[in-house]
């Protein structure tokens, strides 16, 4: 099956808003003790298709690893990866079909302490779906860039160590032979970050 | 006296033709202005050559295909002319089971070579017969005697030994000589069983200056009945207007359509005698004349009434269709030529009604093969190298049930489809290089060797060598009986020219097809939704045969399916992927255990 082909045009998009990212962050000064976070967590992820849910079920369970610096007081910026892979059978023929999905994500943040140990994170950024499904006798790869909307509550459970919940919003289409499709979805999840 | 010295004329003037032919080169146009009869030496335009070279027999390139086309063992058989004037000029190879053993023979007799052949399958002779003179084809083969055994029916002619009618059998053993003094003949004798008592008649259309006699012989040469037509044929010619049997009264038996040449005041007319086989003439054909001379017709029921219509081409280029009662039902040209020969009756487009297909003339130039309906609308037009006057063949070549069309000429040996698509390995190269009235190679369809795929015969003359060659191909192709609509010149060994189609016993099948679409996520596909009924109860399928066409494709068996795979006489099932904007034809065969076509369905195109 012909694969969808995309321009060059999302890279720079994403190179320029990272740059624009950085600019505004003016790294480097009165940075705190402990800069970098680096989570890891696993998420029910929810497709915003219909076509998607009704072939490969209503939810997917996403992994996802996810870096965060603080780079200007509470500003942080952030980075993540998350990937999904499901199984799912066609009914009328009668045929078995399989899709995965990776989701990189990058983009800036803002870091609020609660309390002691709870702290609050809002997160903005761009969304970059990649999926390949084979179904039907044939493959399909495509991808699309889109924008990803998230919240991460913190509790410290020791002077580096936390845990999290996380729920987050991505959306992003492709164009493809049955028409534009949404890629992005809902998920939720938990998680243990490490502050260094 | 002076009749008798017309007569010799008349008789010599077709050898001296021949004679002048194999001389030199060129055009040559005779016409003998007799009083009392007048001998055409060929129809305006067509030409008597010796030698020639198809002029555009490069621009057809040979298609090379995957389908095996290799000489028989033990053909070609080359054989040299002889003290007579030789050449296969407008002589077939003609192949009948002859002694009932299943396997076909082929029967032939050369021009002017006085004697005939009877080859087994292998190219063996086995048995020879000697005819004092020979002209044209002149040999008819049938069961005569309801022996399960087939005769072979000719004639003599010379211009000084009056007219003999013989019967040999199988092995060539003189069976039959019979005196038909005084009358003459040019034409050729008919076989055919007029009256379904399993025995043939043999039909002789002869006569002598002002008469002209039909005469009707059972198989011990007992005459069944003597007729002197209402017309007198008053002009002759070496290209042949036979009798031709069919029935136009919707009785149980066949009559016989005499076409008879007049001219008069220079007005060319064949009038069409249609006689019972006791003689009595068939009402409504008292004076039924076409406008022109014709070439041999054909006969067959083109409308589904039960009777028969006549179908034949005249010298002119007109098509002319008469009705069962005689009346003119057709009179055209078809653009862009002249009608020629003789035409073919078949289904080549599986509507379940014939078609008649013939080929238009062009004196060695590059001319088309069309193909009409009953009320004359054309459905094909096909491009071929050259004219022929022995008819186009029709029958199944490409295994997929739908009778194909095969036309030879002196270049090459055509095979096509209903819509014109060359079969795989067609046309074959023939060069048959030396022309005489251009009759063309004569080819037939056959399976002489009795193992399910297709043979073709045909001859080629070789002039610079002085010999001739008979040829027998194997085609990698199933040889279904059922779908042999046409298989040869005249439609069949005994030449009635007549078509009874063999479809209508082969049980229609009710398919269903249709294209549904289907998404995944990101893929969208199409696919075949396939439903078919099963045969008539009481009919013994062996198998279902799904076959497609991909676009303009050959069609491929894309699943078998046993009986009982079928839910309630009913199958359904999908034909996974199709691609996008191209059109799939589907096709169901049903076979019996001797893989025997026993059913078929329409094409469903989606």
């Amino acid at each position: 099956m012909k694969q969808s082909k995309k321009s060059g045009l999302q890279s720079m998009i994403l190179s320029a808003f990272l740059l624009v990212a950085l600019s505004l962050a003016c790294p480097g000064a009165d940075a705190p003790a402990r800069k970098f976070m680096a989570t890891a967590g696993v998420n029910v992820f929810q497709a915003a298709s219909s076509d998607y849910r009704n072939i490969y079920g209503e939810t997917v369970v996403m992994p996802e690893i996810k870096i965060t610096y603080m780079v200007f007081r509470n500003f942080t910026l952030w980075g993540g990866f998350g990937l999904t892979s499901k199984k799912g059978f066609i009914e009328e023929v009668e045929e078995e079909a399989e899709i995965r999905q990776n989701l990189f994500s990058i983009g800036v943040g803002y870091a609020q302490k609660l309390s002691a140990r709870l702290r609050l994170r809002g997160e903005l950024g761009l969304a970059a779906i990649t999926f390949k499904e084979e179904a039907l006798g044939g493959i399909q790869k495509g991808s699309g860039l889109g924008w990803k909307l998230g919240a991460d509550l913190d509790y410290f459970i020791a002077k580096q160590l936390f845990v999290f919940l996380a729920g987050a919003y991505s959306a992003a289409s492709d164009n493809v032979e049955t028409g534009k499709i949404k890629l992005g979805g809902l998920q939720a999840g938990v998680g243990l970050g490490f502050a260094f | 006296m002076k009749r008798y010295l017309k007569l010799g004329l008349v008789l010599i003037a077709p050898f001296l033709v021949l004679f002048i032919a194999r001389a030199e080169e060129g055009r040559i146009h005779s016409k003998n202005e007799f009083s009392i009869i007048q001998n055409h030496i060929e129809p305006q335009g067509i030409r008597v050559v010796k030698g020639s070279t198809p002029s555009f027999k490069d621009k057809f390139a040979v298609t090379m295909g995957n389908t095996s086309i290799i000489p028989h063992p033990g053909w070609p058989r080359t054989f040299a002319y002889g003290a007579g004037i030789g050449s296969c000029g407008p002589v077939r190879m003609i192949q009948s089971d002859l002694d009932g053993d299943g396997k076909g023979e082929i029967v032939t007799s050369m021009q002017l070579w006085n004697k005939g052949l009877v080859f087994k399958e292998n190219g063996d002779i086995s048995g020879t017969f000697l005819i004092p003179q020979t002209l044209n084809e002149k040999l008819s083969l049938g069961d005569l005697d309801n022996d399960k055994k087939k005769e072979i029916a000719t004639f003599s002619m010379t211009d000084a030994v009056p007219l003999y009618f013989y019967v040999f059998d199988y092995l060539g053993n003189l069976k039959l000589r019979k005196d038909l003094h005084p009358n003459i003949d040019m034409f050729m004798p008919i076989v055919a069983d007029l009256n379904n008592d399993r025995q043939g008649e043999i039909i002789i259309k002869s006569g002598i200056i002002g008469k002209t006699i039909l005469q009707i012989l059972d198989g011990r040469g007992n005459v069944i009945s003597k007729i002197f037509t209402r017309i007198q044929e008053n002009t002759g010619s070496v290209i042949e207007a036979n009798p031709v049997v069919g029935d136009f009264d919707a009785d149980v038996d066949l009559e016989i359509a005499v076409p008879l040449w007049h001219e008069e005041n220079g007005q060319r007319r064949t009038y069409i005698e249609v006689y019972n086989r006791n003689g009595t003439p068939v009402p409504g054909w008292e004076k039924v004349a076409l406008p022109d001379f014709i070439y041999n017709p054909v006969c067959g029921d083109l409308n589904g009434d039960g009777r028969d219509e006549i179908i034949g081409c005249g010298w002119e280029g007109a098509l002319f269709i008469l009705d069962s009662d005689g009346e003119l039902l057709l009179n055209r040209v078809f653009s862009p030529g002249q009608a020629v020969g003789s035409p073919a009756i078949g289904d080549i487009n599986n509507d379940g009604k014939p078609e008649i297909v013939f080929n238009q003339f062009n004196n060695f130039g590059p001319t088309n093969l069309l193909a009409i309906d009953a009320q004359g609308v054309l459905i094909l037009n096909k491009a071929i190298s050259g004219h022929a006057i022995f008819s186009p063949l029709i029958g199944d070549m490409d295994g997929d049930g739908i009778p194909d069309i095969v036309f030879g000429n002196y270049d090459y040996i055509y095979a096509f489809d209903g819509q014109g698509n060359d079969i795989d390995g067609f046309p074959i190269e023939v060069n048959g290089e030396t022309g005489f009235i251009i009759w063309g190679p004569g080819p037939s369809i056959c399976d002489i060797d009795h193992d399910g795929k297709i043979e073709i015969t045909y001859t080629k003359d070789n002039a610079a060598a002085a010999e001739f060659s008979l040829f027998v191909l194997d085609i990698d192709s199933p040889y279904n009986p059922a779908t042999m609509e046409w298989p040869m010149h005249q439609h069949d060994a005994g030449h009635g020219g007549r078509y009874a189609s063999t479809l209508k016993k082969v049980m229609r099948l009710d398919l269903m097809a249709e294209r549904r679409e289907l998404r995944a996520f990101s893929i969208l596909r199409q696919y075949g939704w396939i439903q078919f009924l099963g045969g008539n109860p009481g009919t013994l399928v062996a198998q279902y045969r799904l076959m497609r066409r991909k676009g303009d494709g050959e069609f491929a068996l894309i699943r078998t399916i046993a009986p009982f795979e079928l839910q309630d006489n009913q199958f359904q099932m999908q034909d996974k992927y199709l691609e996008k904007g191209i059109p799939y034809t589907y096709r169901l065969e049903a076979l019996d255990s001797n893989g025997r076509l026993i059913g078929i369905s329409n094409e469903k195109k989606i």
